[in-house]
């Protein structure tokens, strides 16, 4: 074969994929033991572009809709098909684990903006170093605590969570939280009370996704 | 008038000045609250926005990772938050929603045409 083999994901669902793949490719199943990976043949490794990207996670939501599986990484491909049985042989223990954490649950994801309360005056200019760094505490401190305002009560709705990791600003928030599937409304009803109460943050969430922060163990 | 009835006028005074000020109070959250479902309705598309960054966080930078395969290099994913610069709001954005630095990704980048 002189194309690729590309990967979406790894499942221990017995069904055939109901979906179809990239630009209309074929899904096929490649088996190692009980785990398989769904694949399908293309000549080149897709580029990403926002609408492949789409398409990408309307095939990984398709398949998540009947089945339990573990999403690949995008623009993740192989050349031969017992490269796929050598990973999934090689890791059974990672996905049969992975799988078992994620069973019957999907991602959300929550971004906050925390909204500082204006100050009347402009900012002195900071008299020393030390109340320069003092003022950068008393920053921090209030954006974690606002932090803690967002994520505790939404983290007691998850089955788990990824802490949130990844932005500069301490005024910006973002967190991954693997919910019950049966949850998923709660969780949203909460993410709008929050709305409502919190006057310091406005809070926004997306989802259901299928379960990419939490394929490895304590997410990623 | 006497010291007692004095008292209970000031009293009086102060509860009314009080529930002034709780009512205007009240009155400020609810315009408040009416302000933010305004902004509700206009961040429909800042939404799609929202959604987008968090598709391209997923699909990039989670999921099951098989070494050695992967098409994308960090630096790749990068270039891919440059290049859907055109469908976010604003650079700004996507530096503050990613946290990546687009003014620090060298010349190249900046000379693309995005």
């Amino acid at each position: 074969m002189s194309g690729v083999l590309y990967v979406y994901a790894i499942t221990d669902s017995l069904a055939a994929p109901s979906a179809t793949g990239l630009h209309g490719a074929a899904l096929r199943r490649i088996k190692s033991g009980r785990l398989a990976a769904l694949v399908s043949e293309h000549a080149t490794t897709p580029e990403p572009d926002e609408e492949v990207l789409w398409a990408h996670e309307q095939v990984i939501e398709e398949l998540m809709s009947s089945a339990t599986i573990l999403p690949l990484r995008f623009g993740s491909s192989v050349e031969r098909a017992e490269d796929v049985i050598a990973m999934l042989a090689e890791r059974r223990e990672e996905f049969v684990d992975a799988l078992e954490r994620v069973r019957g649950a999907v991602e959300l994801s929550v971004r906050a903006e925390l909204l500082e309360a204006p100050r009347l005056d402009p900012a002195p200019p900071p008299r020393s170093g030390t109340a320069y760094l003092m003022e950068r505490a008393e920053q921090e401190r209030r954006g974690r605590s606002a932090v803690e305002l967002v994520h505790r009560p939404l983290a007691a709705l998850a089955r788990s969570s990824v802490p949130p990791v990844g932005t500069r600003d301490p005024h910006q928030f973002k967190a991954a939280y693997l919910v019950d599937a049966e949850r998923v409304e709660d969780f949203g009803s909460r993410v709008g009370e929050l709305n409502a109460d919190l006057d310091s943050a406005r809070v926004s969430c997306t989802g259901p996704w299928p379960p990419y922060s939490f394929v490895a163990e304590r997410g990623r | 008038m006497s010291d007692q009835r004095k008292q209970v006028q000031r009293r009086r005074e102060a509860a009314a000045r009080r529930r002034d000020r709780d009512r205007e109070a009240w009155r400020a959250r609810n315009q408040a609250s009416q302000e933010r479902q305004e902004r509700g309705v206009s961040r429909a598309l800042r939404d799609r926005d929202v959604s987008l960054l968090d598709l391209v966080d997923r699909l990039l930078d989670g999921g099951v990772v098989i070494h050695g395969d992967i098409t994308l290099a960090v630096a790749d994913v990068d270039l891919v938050y440059v290049g859907l610069r055109a469908l976010v709001a604003s650079v700004e954005t996507i530096e503050r929603d990613a946290g990546v630095s687009l003014s620090a990704s060298g010349p190249s980048l900046k000379a693309s045409a995005l």
